[in-house]
């Protein structure tokens, strides 16, 4: 990675601290800007305080000590936060690795004349000594500062602020509420101008879907990922999937891997290519599903992990349906190489959809993945949200070396028009048609080669017939 | 303004944050407050929170000067300069 992030253009880079949050090193080219400010705006419920506490933990965890202050969380509320995200404070803070301090005003105080916030800075001075941080978050200053009631005095607090913090050599993230277009229209736009970068969250509801989303507005000095990002907070906290990455890093097309099907290894010049995407279409009850499970039960039995997505049916509906063309994959289950995970598209956003896809690839390790079908991904949202799901998703795999193979159901008679209508042709390599034709009161079966990338292949359509062994390419038409 | 007479005893503790302008009028008006009631025990401790911030954060006192008072019955928190002696002294019954 991080040889590639030189060719990105970034020569002159600037020393970055590396957040250490899943996806958000990567956007930012390698992290906040180091000894400097970070401004994370954005509306309540975006993720703000998340991003803050777990860029204070992912520190802890590599022995960097943290500070989170914040003038608006409840001590206990942030404890929480962490227990929900498994994130175990109270062993770091005993390591002096982590430090809360919750800076609410109490309410039934009184008022009386004039004061100023330096017993915050002592504070906060006195904590950063003590652990030796160089981390620091500040939660929702302007809480604090409106106590003052003074813009002037305000912004002269946040200089000192800030004065304080860069030059003890921290890494501080702040953060502010609103979107940067009111902050910096309003009489804290000179924090604009303090930070070196600021990253703008927000949550929006499309589709009925709700996602969260990041974008970095700026980053002074150095390059970053401009475009909009879904992320999500886990049990494991923030996780962000850019959805393109600056540079392809796919894997090369690999050695050949049998379909499974003998006939229709000889069609495709060898089978399936390693690192390639395959995607079989065709209307409903062509044999789509056949096809990929006789590819898994064939790598099962070679020792190769599979990972089924199943966006259609249940393990139990599938199994009994394989039954009839003899494919038995309780078997390839049992061989530990095959992982089967159904789920309904609508139940989740893509960002969830994704994660656990990812989660999934993570622990099992698969060779290849199967996603069943494709079309039913529209469900997740829309066309766009099924696209994007696919897109990264199989981007993925081809960064990592997972060969993939995915159906679709088409609904028109020619399927062609399906494969560019959903618009992954450009990450898919190889392309198998399926139809039935109606001729002599009797369907017959076909199966054609549309593309495959890098390979001589069949250019004929050639019938086949589901059997109780498996399927079989009989002959050109 | 009469003097109010008092039998009690209270403690009293200010933070303060070095010699800055609001420290300084908060620690004159503390005494000018105290001058005018009489009969009562004080026990007055003085804080600056920039030489020992740990009592301050313990405390949770985030803005100085801040002025706590303990009594028998009562606790108060002040914040700011103190300049408004009349109405503080309303805190001492």
């Amino acid at each position: 990675m991080a040889e590639n992030r030189v060719d990105n253009c970034d020569k002159m880079q600037i020393d970055k601290e590396e957040t250490g949050i899943i996806g958000l090193d990567e956007v930012l080219n390698g992290g906040f800007p180091r000894s400097s400010l970070t401004l994370v705006c954005g509306g309540p419920g975006t993720g703000k305080t998340i991003i803050g506490l777990e860029f204070i933990i992912r520190g802890a965890e590599k022995n960097e000590p943290g500070i989170l202050l914040t003038f608006e969380e409840r001590e206990e509320d942030l404890r929480n936060y962490a227990c929900k995200l498994n994130w175990d404070i109270e062993k770091y803070e005993q390591e002096n690795l982590v430090s809360l301090i919750c800076a609410r005003i109490d309410p039934e105080a009184i008022l009386s004349g004039d004061f100023d916030l330096k017993a915050i800075f002592a504070i906060l001075e006195h904590k950063v000594k003590s652990l030796g941080a160089n981390r620091v978050v500040i939660d929702a200053p302007d809480v604090f500062l409106r106590l003052l009631d003074n813009i002037a005095r305000e912004r002269a607090e946040l200089h000192i602020l800030h004065d304080k913090l860069r030059d003890a050599g921290l890494t501080t993230l702040m953060t502010v509420k609103g979107d940067t277009d009111n902050i910096f229209s309003s009489h804290y736009e000179f924090l604009e101008y303090m930070a070196d970068c600021v990253i703008q969250l927000d949550q929006r509801v499309y589709e009925q879907v709700s996602t969260r989303r990041l974008r970095v507005v700026k980053y002074r000095g150095s390059s970053c990922s401009r475009n909009e990002y879904p992320f999500s907070i886990t049990d494991r906290g923030v996780w962000i999937i850019p959805v393109t990455r600056a540079n392809l890093q796919h894997h090369a097309f690999g050695e050949s891997i049998s379909t499974g099907i003998s006939d229709l290894d000889e069609l495709l010049d060898g089978g399936y290519r390693r690192n390639s995407c395959t995607l079989i279409s065709g209307s409903s009850g062509t044999g789509k599903t056949t096809f990929v499970c006789s590819f898994a039960v064939s790598a099962a039995a070679k020792g190769e992990k599979i990972l089924y997505l199943d966006f259609e049916e249940s393990w139990e509906s599938l199994t009994s349906c394989m039954v009839s063309p003899g494919i038995d994959l309780k078997k390839a289950k049992k061989t530990g190489n095959l992982y089967f995970q159904s789920s309904m598209p609508e139940s989740q956003g893509i960002e969830e959809h994704l994660i656990r896809a990812f989660r999934k690839i993570e622990e099992f390790k698969p060779k290849y993945l199967i996603v069943d079908a494709i079309s039913a991904c529209r469900r997740m949202g829309s066309s766009h949200a099924a696209f994007d799901y696919l897109l990264r998703l199989i981007n993925h795999c081809k960064t990592i070396g997972i060969t993939s193979l995915l159906t679709n159901l088409t609904d028109t008679k020619d399927a062609r028009d399906e494969i560019t209508g959903i618009d992954l042709s450009s990450v898919i390599d190889t392309v198998i048609l399926l139809r039935n034709l109606e001729s002599e009161g009797r369907f017959t079966r076909e199966i054609g080669i549309l593309k495959s990338r890098g390979r001589k292949h069949s250019e004929s359509i050639h019938q086949f017939k589901i059997t109780d062994a498996g399927i079989q390419i009989i002959g050109e038409e | 303004m009469t003097e109010i007479q008092k039998n009690n005893s209270y403690k009293v503790r200010l933070f303060i944050a070095g010699k800055s302008a609001n420290s300084k009028l908060a620690q004159k008006n503390l005494d000018l407050l105290l001058t005018k009631i009489s009969d009562c025990d004080f026990e007055i401790e003085i804080i600056d929170v920039l030489k020992d911030p740990s009592i301050a954060v313990q405390e949770g006192i985030f803005i100085t000067p801040a002025l706590q008072i303990f009594s028998a019955n009562d606790n108060s928190l002040i914040f700011g300069n103190l300049k408004d002696i009349d109405k503080l002294l309303n805190l001492f019954p």
